[in-house]
């Protein structure tokens, strides 16, 4: 999803292969630092809510690790989750789920930061580098 | 002197059931330098870094290994489909220090009881 948003589109085959995806594990999340290439920058560490406000508002929306269990729409679901964060204000996060509707979900702030604490504030950044 | 079945059974018996009281008490009188929360969010992050993004921690409990007092913590593997499954493995956080005790070898432990539960 974010690879197309950069114009960079990976085949979904090579992408697991790349990041090491075994099923039902998922892929290590630290993974995610192998695509880096002269096309692409990544980042992945702990951060804190300044940095989903400005990722998205630099058109690099944050890919987020959270325990799904604690967003409202995965209510009682226990499981760990990856959402791309696409903004932010003082009472809600708007979030794109690939595993739920493709359009973005408002979810309230509190929420979203207990989700995300779970996993003690991960998240990677994908920002594709400018041409030389 | 061959001790009768049935006594060798009541002896087994007993040891567990003082090995499960001493177990008791020490989780009701030892109170851990490090809390249990942060440590599971350090456990969490450890699992979802090196083993699989859909690995989490469950609830610890706090034990002794080699002298040491640990949050002992089972890894199970997620899904938005189904209950967690597991464990496919455990890992220990030092409860005085925080310090995450378990090694690489464990991650590919993991890594293999987890893709063999499919």
């Amino acid at each position: 999803m974010l690879l197309d948003h950069l114009g960079l589109p990976y085949a979904q085959e090579q992408l697991a292969r790349e990041l090491d995806v075994r099923p039902p594990l998922g892929a290590p999340a630290s993974n995610v630092l192998r695509l880096r290439s002269d096309f692409l920058g990544v980042t992945f560490t702990s951060g804190n809510r300044g940095d989903l406000r400005t990722q998205p508002a630099q058109g690099n929306p944050p890919i987020v690790f959270v325990q799904a269990g604690e967003l409202p729409h995965w209510q009682g679901c226990v499981s760990q989750h990856a959402i791309v964060v696409v903004g932010l204000d003082e009472q809600t996060v708007q979030i794109l789920d690939p595993a739920a509707d493709p359009s973005p979900i408002p979810v309230p702030i509190g929420d979203f930061l207990l989700a995300w604490s779970e996993l003690d504030y991960i998240y990677a950044v994908l920002v594709r580098s400018k041409p030389r | 002197m061959d001790l009768p079945a049935q006594v060798m059974i009541n002896t087994a018996k007993m040891k567990d059931t003082t090995t499960s009281f001493a177990n008791y008490l020490f989780r009701k009188h030892v109170r851990a330098p490090v809390d249990e929360r942060v440590t599971r969010r350090t456990a969490n992050r450890w699992l979802v870094e090196r083993v699989g993004n859909l690995v989490m921690a469950d609830q610890p409990l706090l034990t002794q290994s080699e002298g040491q007092l640990v949050w002992r913590f089972g890894a199970f593997v997620t899904s938005l489909a189904h209950a967690p499954r597991g464990p496919i493995g455990h890992m220990d956080v030092d409860a005085t220090t925080g310090e995450i005790l378990t090694d690489e070898r464990a991650v590919e432990d993991m890594k293999r009881r987890g893709t063999s539960l499919q």
